[in-house]
């Protein structure tokens, strides 16, 4: 797997995880709502700090440089990380 | 019919149409001269942009490695074949987990050649097969096989194809 295609299987991870669902049973593919090649070229940015937020149907997807992943408001993917830094 | 000028063959099909010498233009097609003003056929327009972004678009279905795999698997059985996915985008030389592989295709790799109708895929199980526009994206890797002793080395070695059509490559 392309290192930089790590953030985009998490985001589809974390979708399938709100959807209760696999990974490959989600109901509709990522590129139809985000660049992903944009997800890729941000992963790929080491010292930037962004945030990407997008809609997919039924959710809306946050996505920040520190690896969290926020899925309606509630953080799905990089949780521990936000813990250990005691952020509210 | 007093005008027996020989015009082009082509010209026939063109609106015709009296234009003065000061509205010469790259879209014209010069056909003569008659009454002091010249003749001139409108061109079928060209549009110049479309070209562009065919090109643009072609380079972005074949701008991964996974994408490319799937257009050469194509293009060496039949682009009306049906062939499954992820094994076609996934050649023994470079094996990835089918796993992961599934979900970049499904969620990054496939949209963009079904995009451009290079390829149609199809669900349970997962395929692909060649689209109405296969052609445009299966030349430019099968130009490349025709002019693989060209081809820098750097852009050869490691690409299982391209070493077997120059040779490189054990039976």
């Amino acid at each position: 797997m392309n290192p930089d295609d790590t953030l985009l299987h998490d985001i589809v991870r974390a979708l399938a995880t709100v959807e209760c669902c696999a990974p490959h049973e989600l109901q509709f593919a990522l590129h139809d709502y985000v660049d992903t090649t944009a997800i890729e070229r941000l992963a790929a940015m080491d010292d930037a700090e962004w945030s990407l937020s997008f809609d997919v149907p039924d959710h809306v997807v946050a996505v920040h440089s520190d690896g969290r992943i926020v899925v309606d408001d509630a953080v799905i993917h990089g949780e521990s990380e936000l813990d250990a830094s005691g952020s509210t | 019919m007093t005008n027996n000028r020989k015009t082009p063959q082509t010209a026939v099909s063109y609106p015709v149409r009296i234009w003065t010498p000061t509205t010469i233009r790259p879209d014209r097609a010069f056909l003569g001269v008659r009454d002091r003003v010249l003749v001139m056929a409108i061109k079928e327009p060209v549009d110049e942009r479309a070209s562009v972004d065919s090109w643009d678009r072609v380079f972005r279905a074949l701008a991964a490695e996974p994408r490319r795999q799937i257009v050469m698997s194509l293009a060496e059985s039949s682009p009306e074949r049906e062939l499954s996915l992820p094994e076609a985008a996934n050649p023994s030389s470079m094996l990835q987990d089918p796993d992961e592989l599934m979900v970049e295709l499904l969620h990054e790799h496939l949209p963009i050649p079904e995009g451009g109708d290079y390829v149609e895929s199809f669900r349970t199980p997962l395929g692909v097969r060649g689209g109405p526009a296969f052609d445009e994206v299966a030349v430019v890797l099968e130009s490349l096989l025709t002019c693989v002793d060209d081809v820098p080395d750097q852009l050869v070695v490691g690409c299982q194809r391209l070493e077997a059509a120059r040779g490189m490559l054990a039976e």
